[in-house]
């Protein structure tokens, strides 16, 4: 094997031997060049060490809302009002064939209106924690660098 | 039913998303959920960025369900739409950031050469240092290198995938992870 | 979405009914809780159609309106990013809350010198969680560079 420093591939080499990815027989003739060669030998431990340290950044925690947010933004996306699927659950198949029914015969004059309306919507709004959600919304937004109010 | 079985397990979640099952979405975000937050909070370094654009990816992903074709390996698909939102985020925060700088830069300056002599002593005694300084290595990459040096390290792509991601060819995705590995060496060899 | 809340036999998916695909179900149910958070409720307002709004918001002061229009106005990035960063103060306990929102409030007495040194301040750092510690850097995006 080629001398990594000077061969062409040899970045590649480097990089898939220290992430533990190049096939054995080449890891093999890989390791007799670095016993012998003490340029690729540094090379391979500096790469070794910094795949290492790159490990010490931990992955976090997905906030436990995230699958949440998800759904009702896909809900929101969707046709159909998010609180009419709310609804579903309590729905018997039977009940769902007899709208269905329902739906065919009178089906160009009847539109079929979800069980909670928007007024149901309303009612859980809380006027109270709108107020305080704006006012965190007002404290959260950036704060212009140049102002400079003394202490 | 032979082409199913060979494909990814993810893909033939996908294709039952297309046909309207909806539990093999949920397994599917439970499978990616955290690596496409983490690739993104990576990337971006702020956490409440990194989880709104991991939601439009999966937002994304849904509405796309109907013309899903697996052509290319899922978490490849995953990681393009990821790679290419982090991507504008990130452009688009430098923008804003270098319009607000010529608006303060002037005002500021002075205070400012004060404020980084404390802010480098107390850096130094902060817990994580460690931590701190691969953050800032990598996020001083350029944005490409960066891309590739997470994709990589972090969530074990390879060099195809890479290149699918970022709409490269792999012998310029090789060439991008050769720079950004020699310079993170420079940078972090202290930390060896 | 439908699927999520309909009854799992009537779907082939959920014929070998694993213990990954129960997890699964499980947690796309979450989501559907009787009670908005203030987030779900300020983006329902901001949905309604104008004179349904202009409706409910006569019960507030002039300001409020004032300030929920200008979240309308918001480009749709900058406002979700917004509402994220409420959705992350909320989801810190009363107390934290509290400790948050009145540091914020200091540090936005301060000058820009003060503002930087608190937030790479060691005792900033021992205060506040690296959550808290990003969601109030958040707000001095300069003076936390």
């Amino acid at each position: 094997m080629n001398c990594i420093v000077k061969d062409k591939a040899g970045g590649e080499v480097l990089m898939d031997y220290c992430a533990g990815a190049l096939d054995p027989a080449r890891a093999a003739e890989f390791e007799g060049h670095i016993r012998e060669c003490a340029e690729c030998r540094e090379l391979v431990d500096a790469q070794r060490s910094l795949w290492q340290t790159l490990g010490e950044w931990k992955p976090i925690e997905v906030s436990r809302d995230f699958d949440a947010r998800l759904y009702a933004r896909i809900a929101q996306a969707d046709a159909e009002p998010w609180f009419y699927r709310m609804w579903k659950p309590v729905l018997s198949i039977a009940a769902v064939a007899t709208a269905a029914a329902v739906m065919f015969a009178v089906r160009p004059a009847v539109r079929v209106e979800p069980p909670a309306g928007p007024a149901a919507q309303v009612e859980q709004i809380n006027i109270q924690e709108v107020q305080q959600a704006l006012d965190d919304l007002d404290l959260l937004s950036p704060a212009s660098p140049n102002t400079r109010k003394p202490l | 039913m032979e082409a199913m079985a060979a494909l990814e397990r993810d893909a033939q979640l996908m294709l039952r998303v297309r046909e309207g099952d909806e539990i093999s979405f949920a397994l599917l975000l439970e499978r990616h959920r955290g690596p496409v937050v983490n690739f993104l909070h990576r990337m971006v370094q702020n956490r409440a960025v990194s989880e709104e654009l991991a939601q439009e990816v999966f937002l994304r992903v849904y509405r796309s369900r109907q013309t899903y074709e697996p052509t290319a390996k899922f978490t490849t698909w995953l990681f393009r739409i990821a790679t290419h939102l982090a991507l504008n985020s990130i452009r688009d925060r430098k923008k804003e950031r270098s319009q607000e700088s010529l608006s303060d830069e002037l005002l500021d300056g002075v205070e400012r050469q004060v404020a980084d002599q404390q802010v480098s002593v107390e850096q130094a005694m902060v817990g994580d240092v460690k931590v701190q300084e691969i953050r800032q290595a990598i996020g001083t990459l350029p944005e490409k290198q960066r891309a590739a040096v997470l994709m990589h390290k972090y969530d074990g792509l390879d060099y195809g995938q890479i290149a699918c991601s970022l709409g490269c060819s792999e012998s310029a995705v090789k060439s991008l992870l050769f720079r950004a590995y020699e310079t993170l060496r420079a940078r972090l060899a202290h930390l060896a | 979405m439908s699927v999520f809340l309909l009854a799992a036999g009537s779907f082939p998916a959920l014929a070998q009914d694993t213990p990954a695909q129960r997890k699964a179900a499980k947690q796309a149910k979450k989501w559907v809780g009787p009670k908005l958070t203030p987030r779900q409720q300020l983006e329902l307002l901001m949905q309604m159609p104008p004179e349904e709004r202009e409706q409910f918001l006569s019960q507030l002061p002039e300001a409020r309106r004032t300030q929920l229009e200008n979240l309308v106005k918001l480009p749709a990035e900058e406002r979700a990013l917004r509402l994220r960063r409420l959705d992350l103060l909320n989801s810190l306990t009363p107390e934290r809350k509290a400790a948050v929102t009145q540091e914020i409030g200091n540090i936005k007495l301060m000058n820009f010198v003060r503002r930087r040194a608190r937030l790479h301040s060691k005792e900033f750092e021992q205060s506040f969680t690296p959550d808290e510690q990003e969601l109030i850097r958040d707000t001095f995006v300069k003076a936390s560079q």
